[in-house]
């Protein structure tokens, strides 16, 4: 299973736990447990882009303009790619 | 006294379990050695006295985290006599994982299944005794929260501590792998220890790096045995997990019957249509443009000119005020001039801001903002930009500091760069009253339409400029990444207030400290030296103002007055429409810019003014961001100077080409 979804990663540009889970007929929930291995084991990483500073909100001047969009992103290892040339 | 740990995954309602066995008679306490809460407590059964322990919440037995080391070092030292393992009824599949784990130590396990009314509302069937005969151990439905189930789990607990097996569940990982386990492991046995020695083997299998140690203090393995070992648990890890995945799967075909999920959910739907390859970046401009044709519908049409008029009244009676107190004429003159007809007009668009903020907030609110990134992310990629520079742009829109903050997420040195170096040609929020006093003035008919190509225009020229400094400045290789699409959810009215409410009173937070400044400083430079024309040619800010202007003649607004309206926007953007304020008009009635622009620019100088003030050097708080995050002055410089030259060359293309095609 966390082959196939790495692969399902691989093969995209969004992903959604959801999607992956139809996709592959199985939980919403094991997907995100599934992409937490894969986080941990290395295979791949995650990111949040958001503005990313060394203040706190409460201290800093730009805090009203700053917009609160955060979008989560995830990158396939070299580790992971390896993986998926063997599959 | 015999010991019984509750084990689960956080949220399984193992708490729940030990709060109902315990009641008032538990402890809380820390795991030596480490910040982990410890709970545990007593409680008597059948008058004998049983002693409990709640394991901190974990989805696995690996070494990831302190909280899985404490549980997993419990079980295995053999401190618990049986382990009941609380399953949330709801999401079997992913509990079973920690369950598969307990079996292959080998413990004596109980499987709480908790939650089985919330699983029955989810239409969820669970053959209890099929599960039990899959896992080899005793399974029992229980509700803790309403205590329903505790006393057969507590029976069933108990009897399985005193006269059960341990479980001889094993789950096949392939022929390889399987023969290296039991290589493995009768290397191991050679050693007597009190471990479970199949499980520690695969453990190495998994390259866990905790069981590394414990096998070099412990058992009689030398270090090359123990190097090839870790070297074949780089290709086995992902294939044991995945066995494990795959074991669960077969239990639950036979045991647990769901319904079949909708095969189309609403946000696949939405998502079709606003992520399609050729439609998403039209269907995104056009909700763009939607948003600010209403924001000038309700912004101008409904709300517009009260905020005026009532800035002007105040202004007029604080001026009567002064004369009735007899102030000096120069106190007057700042007031009325300075403060009421310079900064007052930047507070004639709050209204338009308001609104703009207020839909703007919705939109962020829904998710639609990630599909947005989304469908820039593939003209980017097209580009051969790097699709997450998008993100810090779209932060951009409401300020560009921590737009320029937000690339300090991007992981390669070309794309941040990049990232950094085009943020400031998106339209920040401190722009919007030079474009709307503008617009009010020359375009009050398309107002909404001229903002959004302002707005696409700035999107348009960080593209351009992004892939020049790709192709000529930083050429690293971009490195791919998967975007996640949130869930639409429904704008929840409370946080898109709150959210518009900060953003105004930022903005009128400024106006009352950095424009108010800036303003001060220029009025006194607008009426110095006494004896001239306050606010002309000959004013100190006139003669400044005069020495420069021959740089945008070309372009159209060649003027003093305008000259140093861009140069204070360097300060901060809303100085602009200030200063404007100040020197055009001087006095207090709301419309006065307006007419005065009217006399001073024509409808083609209006848009190369307009074009110069979206691309020109970014105000100093980004330049400031610029050099705090680059750490260079050469790249702060030569973003302000870039930005200028761009905003200079695009201003003057537009007028001289319009000049020539007669407008």
């Amino acid at each position: 299973m966390l082959k196939q979804i790495l692969k399902e990663i691989s093969k995209t540009r969004i992903y959604s736990p959801s999607s992956i889970a139809k996709n592959l007929n199985i939980d919403d929930e094991l997907v995100k447990d599934a992409i937490n291995q894969l986080l941990r084991m290395g295979y791949i990483t995650e990111e949040e882009i958001k503005p990313n500073c060394d203040s706190k909100c409460s201290g800093c001047a730009y805090h009203f303009s700053c917009n609160t969009i955060s979008i989560k992103t995830l990158t396939i290892t070299e580790k992971g790619r390896q993986i998926l040339n063997n599959i | 006294m015999a010991v019984i740990a509750l084990a689960g995954n956080p949220n399984s309602g193992k708490t729940t379990v030990f709060n109902a066995l315990t009641g008032s008679n538990q402890h809380i306490g820390n795991w030596p050695g480490v910040t982990v809460e410890k709970k545990e407590g007593k409680f008597k059964y059948n008058n004998k006295q049983y002693y409990v322990i709640d394991l901190p919440g974990t989805y696995s037995l690996g070494a990831y985290s302190e909280d899985e080391i404490v549980a997993r070092d419990f079980i295995l030292h053999g401190n618990s006599d049986v382990v009941i393992n609380v399953v949330d009824s709801t999401n079997i599949e992913r509990n079973l994982y920690l369950t598969t784990q307990l079996l292959e130590i080998g413990v004596k396990v109980v499987v709480a299944l908790n939650m089985m009314d919330e699983a029955k509302q989810r239409n969820i069937e669970i053959d209890i005794n099929a599960l039990s005969e899959k896992l080899g151990v005793p399974v029992v439905a229980t509700i803790a929260s309403k205590n329903k189930g505790l006393d057969d789990l507590i029976e069933k607990a108990i009897k399985y501590a005193e006269d059960g097996e341990s479980p001889k569940t094993k789950i096949s990982y392939g022929e390889e792998i399987d023969k290296e386990i039991e290589r493995i492991k009768s290397i191991l046995d050679s050693s007597n220890s009190k471990y479970p020695n199949r499980w520690i083997a695969i453990k190495l299998l998994e390259g866990d790096e905790e069981i590394y140690k414990l096998v070099e203090k412990e058992f009689n393995l030398d270090k090359d045995s123990l190097s090839s070992i870790k070297e074949k648990a780089a290709t086995y890890e992902l294939e044991i997990v995945d066995k494990r995945y795959e074991f669960i799967k077969n239990i639950i075909s036979t045991t647990v019957k769901k319904p079949s999920k909708e095969v189309e959910t609403l946000t696949d739907k939405i998502d079709k249509i606003v992520t399609h390859k050729f439609w998403g970046i039209p269907i995104f401009a056009a909700i763009m443009f939607v948003i600010f044709q209403l924001t000038f519908v309700i912004g101008q049409d409904l709300l517009g000119g009260y905020v005026g008029e009532f800035v002007g009244f105040i202004g007029e009676k604080v001026v009567d005020f002064l004369t009735l107190i007899n102030s000096p004429e120069w106190l007057k003159a700042f007031i009325s001039e300075g403060i009421f007809g310079g900064i007052g007009t930047v507070f004639e668009f709050i209204p338009l801001i308001v609104v703009l903020y207020f839909l703007l907030g919705i939109l962020e609110d829904s998710g639609y903002m990630a599909r947005a990134a989304y469908v820039m992310d593939g003209l980017m990629r097209a580009l051969g930009l790097h699709g997450k520079a998008f993100i810090p742009m779209i932060v951009g829109f409401g300020c560009n500091v921590p737009g320029i903050m937000a690339t300090r997420t991007l992981d390669n040195k070309k794309d941040r760069m990049i990232a950094l170096l085009i943020n400031p040609f998106m339209s920040c929020g401190a722009r919007l009253p030079i474009y709307l006093v503008f617009i009010s003035a020359f375009f009050p008919e398309h107002g909404g339409l001229v903002l959004f190509l302002l707005y696409a225009f700035g999107i348009i020229m960080a593209l351009i400029m992004g892939r020049l400094f790709s192709k000529y400045l930083f050429k690293e290789e971009s490195s791919h990444f998967i975007m996640e699409l949130p869930p639409y959810r429904l704008p929840i009215f409370k946080y898109v207030v709150r959210s518009m409410w900060d953003k105004v009173w930022d903005f009128l937070q400024r106006a009352g400290t950095i424009i108010f400044v800036v303003v001060s400083l220029l009025w006194i430079l607008s009426v110095l030296p006494f004896g001239v024309e306050p606010y002309s040619q000959e004013s100190i800010l006139g003669r400044i103002g005069t020495v420069l202007a021959p740089i945008f003649k070309p372009a159209g607004f060649g003027t003093w007055q305008a000259t140093v309206s861009l140069f204070a926007g360097i300060a901060a953007k809303e100085a602009v429409v200030a200063v404007l304020g100040m020197v055009y008009a001087g006095v207090t009635e709301g419309n006065e810019l307006i007419a005065a622009l009217q006399q001073v620019f024509t409808p083609l100088t209006a848009v190369s003014f307009l074009a110069m003030t979206l691309l020109y050097t970014p105000c100093a708080a980004t330049l400031g961001t610029i050099k705090r995050e680059t750490n260079s002055i050469k790249w702060t410089v030569f973003s302000a100077l870039y930005t200028f030259a761009i905003g200079w060359i695009v201003a003057v293309i537009i007028y001289q080409v319009g000049s020539l095609l007669g407008f």
